[in-house]
């Protein structure tokens, strides 16, 4: 496997496809352990999942932070010659708003768990202060707003899916190869 | 024995049991001038309530509180504990059910003096289950004190097993899930009747 450290003109960098895949995983995680929240009878199973779900959404936030850190000190590599402006446009809106809902996702799940009143720990280990007070006026709208989000994030993320493999499988070209690894 | 005799003696001797009754002053308070606090655990993490309504009687010859009683009433269905779902479970017929129960009640049976002030075993009610449960407690002032000042701050505290009354039940008797310990504190100006 040969991925160098930094993003290259080609390719992003072994720095970027970690933050990157580890951020898909603990996404998926959090939609299935929400999912299985909602589902279950268990109220302490509902309770667990809720507990793990808050760390695994403060994991995927730090790891959003330093994400967008490193792609503003590393430029991602160039986009293929032949798209057009508004495709280029497209490209642009969709990774920023990634960007911005994966950074909303987790600070409106922080906001709505302080405003509920419930502690939250990171796995066990750290307390996370509460961002607000107690407030049910605040749970309601941030219980909204986190669902809201997980929705507007879910479309935005199906429309990257999409393009990656449009660019793959139709272009032909290596917009989607340029996030993995090369096994050669 | 002459009838005068007859009657006086009963009388006499009903007014002698009678006299300490006499000197014994009632002090009360409640949520107004006080705060009863408890904190439980969920899957490890720590919560704290309170109870906004609850009222507390003490009663005892002059100065002396070894040999007083108290009562304490406390409306459940006051609990709070900051978190909505969290409270609607405590009120809930798995825990405090304060449809069926809405009070619980502490009556002392014997109070004795320690170190750090007094403790007094008593008997608990919760929900429909009654149990020997005891509280430690300090009075400021204390002593003939009181008498002259006509009020006093007690503050204490109880370590209450929440599996002996059924709080909790189904799913929540898991004390791995739901703490068996509550730690119940308070502190209450109490004022002469």
């Amino acid at each position: 496997m040969n991925i160098p450290i930094r993003n290259t003109r080609d390719a992003y960098g072994l720095i970027a496809q970690f933050f990157h895949w580890l951020i898909v995983v603990g996404i998926t995680l959090q939609y299935i352990w929400a999912w299985r929240a909602d589902e279950t009878d268990s109220i302490r199973l509902e309770y667990q999942l809720v507990v793990q779900h808050k760390s695994i959404g403060m994991t995927v936030l730090l790891l959003a932070v330093l994400r967008i850190a490193w792609r503003l000190f590393n430029r991602p590599p160039a986009l293929p010659d032949g798209m057009s402006g508004w495709q280029r446009f497209a490209a642009a809106f969709t990774h920023w708003a990634l960007y911005g809902l994966i950074l909303c996702m987790p600070i409106s799940g922080w906001i709505y768990s302080s405003a509920a009143g419930y502690g939250a720990e990171f796995y066990g280990l750290l307390d996370i202060p509460d961002l607000v007070g107690t407030s049910e006026g605040l749970e309601d709208v941030f219980h909204d707003v986190h669902e809201l989000l997980g929705t507007a994030l879910l479309v935005v993320a199906g429309v990257h899916v999409a393009a990656a493999l449009q660019h793959h499988f139709i272009k032909k070209d290596d917009v989607l190869k340029r996030m993995l690894p090369k096994w050669n | 024995m002459e009838l005068t005799t007859r009657l006086c003696i009963p009388a006499l001797a009903w007014l002698l049991a009678a006299a300490p009754l006499a000197a014994e002053t009632c002090y009360v308070g409640g949520a107004d001038n006080g705060r009863l606090e408890f904190r439980g655990a969920v899957e490890g993490t720590g919560f704290t309530g309170t109870f906004g309504k609850f009222d507390v009687r003490y009663c005892m010859p002059e100065g002396a509180p070894v040999e007083g009683s108290i009562e304490v009433t406390v409306a459940l269905g006051s609990a709070d504990s900051d978190n909505r779902d969290r409270d609607e479970a405590l009120l809930g017929p798995e825990f405090f059910a304060v449809e069926r129960f809405p009070e619980s009640t502490w009556t002392s049976t014997a109070i004795r003096s320690t170190d750090d002030g007094y403790t007094a075993d008593g008997e608990l009610t919760l929900r429909d289950i009654t149990a020997a449960q005891s509280i430690a407690f300090q009075l400021t002032p204390d002593g003939e004190a009181i008498v002259a000042e006509g009020r006093f701050t007690m503050g204490g505290s109880a370590e209450i097993d929440r599996s002996r009354f059924d709080v909790g039940i189904g799913e929540f008797e898991d004390p791995e899930f739901v703490r068996n310990r509550v730690d119940v504190t308070f502190e209450v100006v109490l004022n002469a009747e």
